[in-house]
């Protein structure tokens, strides 16, 4: 028995010892991502299942996002939000509700409001999405989720004005797509929960199918289902449709 | 003064239908009165409150500082090093806000964060509560109307989510250390008062305020970037209220009013017809239509002075009382949306008084006397003979 434990303890000390495989940058990983998500334009129908402790709402809409500045959202359903129309613009945002048929420029705390009672804040639609604009990236470590091998990212901001001062990412370390995402605030209490549920491939890139947001603070909330139903990459989107005008055009 | 006699004679000798309109008339002079002093008692508590708890002598507001549009507020802050010794000798008391989200069992609330000074010296406002001291966690002050919107107790921790001066996210965890009792809204509803320093440092917004409370009596010689209202703009909202609300209550006192005026009018119209032959003889007797004619309207306006002055009987005790003891509305004065408790004390200046008084008696002068006119168109011989003073339509 004695020498089995001999054994052991030679192979944990010579396996401890055995030199380990250097992480990759982080900022390159990150490069990955950002590439693999861009597209110059996108024609997108999604679903939003917002949760809470009494009730599920299920909101759909179409988007069209052009680059990284311009998107224009229609709300298709439920027949309340039908018609509602919001329009983003570099750093402004717009929105036009048909009962009221005026159209509101989203500024100041509106911006932290959440979007039509889901775990997003407009705030959260507005930010940036190539992720190495905002933050610089370590590798962290390597972590199995979703049978998947990840690479664990720790971001941090660039610089002061960005709202989230930390995240931690795992990253898919084949397809290249964030499977999970933490993002922090300044004193590094954890705010927000992202979870990719499903990925789908079209025209070569992964790209997330279903995913669950989720503001950790709120336990009233039971998350945000977001699920993409369709995705058309680099269509053809005329001018107009990120013009204010689109806003009252039915 | 035979007229005078005359008129008090036949308002005795009409007994109790005399009497009923002499009690009528009082009961609408204590009503009105009554309710006016509630009126103004409702608006001097209300504002003495308010400059008591918020206002002090005025307040000095970043220029983007709008109570009433708190959508810049995250804009609306400066420094006051220019104003330090005045902030220093507690002439000034600077309060710092930011918007924030808090997170009560787990809910999500928005609220108004608020920095003051745990030893300020200008509001009666339990700052001092702010004074504990607890190993990273916020000390948190609210009042009664916050604790119940937030559901929380004293004692009870809930994490605050802020954003910083460069809008990065932060979050901590608070204590409510005390729960204040107000009858002010604007340090209420929807706020949460922390440690000025500690917001400053949570927001690195250092020596920061977004208004800054005045000593009553001081003036900053150069205000530079600060806007100046004054006690009386700040609490002229309240008083304008109060007077929306008054004019609400004017149509009350109009009603009360026209059922006091209709039964004047309506005993001067029945007693000029039943007493015609009175009329006639008087006519006959020497007096002229124009004196017959004014001792009706005496009849009629001695009712509205008997009124008053069986008012000032009934009226005494009941406005002493009130006025010492208050009336209790319980929480029908939250539906007022001003700072006042549910005890409202009224308060009866001599003027609100004298002008009820006058207004009443004057249009029960001019009720009176227009029925009596008629009788100057009236021939003596007519009236012996009993004829009809109004006619009834096609009678010639």
């Amino acid at each position: 028995m004695k020498k089995y434990y001999i054994v052991i303890i030679i192979s944990i000390f010579f396996m401890s010892a055995l030199p380990t495989a250097p992480l990759p940058d982080g900022m390159e990983i990150l490069k990955q991502v950002d590439d693999n998500i861009t597209a110059e334009n996108r024609i997108m129908t999604s679903r939003m299942i917002v949760r809470n402790r009494r009730s599920e709402r299920e909101i759909k809409a179409k988007t069209w996002i052009r680059g990284m500045d311009q998107a224009f959202t229609e709300y298709l359903s439920p027949a309340r939000e039908q018609g509602t129309k919001m329009l983003k613009e570099k750093d402004r945002m717009w929105i036009y509700s048909p009962s009221t048929d005026r159209i509101i420029q989203i500024a100041g705390h509106m911006l932290r409001q959440s979007v039509m009672g889901s775990d997003l804040s407009y705030e959260d639609m507005m930010e940036d999405p190539i992720l190495s604009n905002l933050y610089t990236a370590k590798t962290l470590s390597v972590d199995t989720l979703q049978e998947r091998l990840c690479w664990i990212l720790v971001l941090t901001s660039k610089k002061e004005d960005i709202a989230y001062h930390s995240r931690k990412l795992w990253v898919d370390q084949e397809r290249k797509i964030i499977l999970r995402e933490e993002r922090f605030a300044k004193g590094g209490t954890l705010l927000k929960e992202t979870d990719v549920l499903h990925v789908f491939q079209i025209d070569g890139r992964w790209y997330p199918k279903e995913i669950l947001y989720r503001n950790v603070l709120n336990q009233n909330s039971e998350g945000t289902r977001f699920i993409i139903e369709s995705l058309e990459l680099d269509a053809e989107i005329p001018d107009w449709r990120f013009s204010k005008a689109a806003l009252r055009r039915s | 003064m035979l007229l005078f006699k005359l008129a008090y004679r036949n308002i005795r000798g009409a007994g109790l239908r005399s009497f009923l309109n002499i009690l009528v008339m009082s009961i609408i002079f204590v009503l009105i009165v009554w309710m006016q002093g509630l009126y103004e008692g409702v608006t001097v508590q209300a504002t003495t409150d308010m400059i008591r708890e918020d206002v002090a002598g005025g307040h000095y507001r970043h220029p983007a500082y709008d109570p009433n549009d708190l959508v810049d507020l995250m804009e609306a802050h400066q420094s006051y090093q220019p104003q330090q010794k005045a902030v220093d000798r507690h002439d000034l008391e600077p309060v710092l806000m930011i918007n924030a989200s808090v997170y009560p069992n787990g809910r999500m609330q928005s609220a108004l964060l608020k920095g003051i000074r745990p030893d300020q010296a200008l509001l009666d406002f339990p700052a001092h509560e702010l004074k504990t001291q607890m190993d990273g966690v916020i000390p948190a002050l609210i009042g009664k109307r916050m604790a119940d919107m937030m559901q929380v107790a004293l004692g009870d921790e809930f994490i605050i989510q802020w954003r910083d001066r460069q809008g990065t996210f932060d979050a901590a965890t608070a204590r409510i250390v005390h729960i204040m009792t107000t009858i002010v809204p604007t340090i209420d509803a929807g706020q949460i008062w922390i440690p000025l320093k500690r917001l400053q440092e949570m927001t690195g917004m250092t020596d920061e305020a977004t208004y800054m409370i005045a000593r009553p009596g001081f003036q900053l010689q150069d205000p530079q970037n600060w806007e100046y209202y004054s006690q009386d703009e700040l609490v002229h909202s309240i008083v304008n209220l109060m007077e929306t609300k008054s004019s609400g209550g004017m149509f009350l006192y109009l009603i009360l009013l026209l059922m006091a005026m209709l039964s004047i009018f309506d005993t001067q119209v029945l007693a000029i017809f039943k007493r015609r032959k009175e009329i006639g003889t008087l006519v006959a007797l020497g007096m002229t239509q124009k004196e017959v004619s004014r001792l009706f309207t005496l009849e009629g306006t001695m009712f509205g002075l008997l009124g008053a002055a069986l008012a000032v009987i009934l009226g005494i005790p009941i406005c002493l009382y009130t006025w010492r003891n208050g009336i209790n509305f319980g929480p029908v004065m939250d539906s007022f949306n001003l700072a006042v408790s549910p005890i409202i004390y009224p308060i009866y200046t001599p003027e609100m008084i004298a002008a009820t008084f006058i207004l009443v008696l004057f249009l029960v002068m001019v009720i009176s006397g227009i029925p009596a006119r008629k009788i100057a168109s009236l021939r003596p011989t007519d009236a012996i003979a009993g004829r009809r003073i109004y006619k009834v339509r096609g009678e010639k």
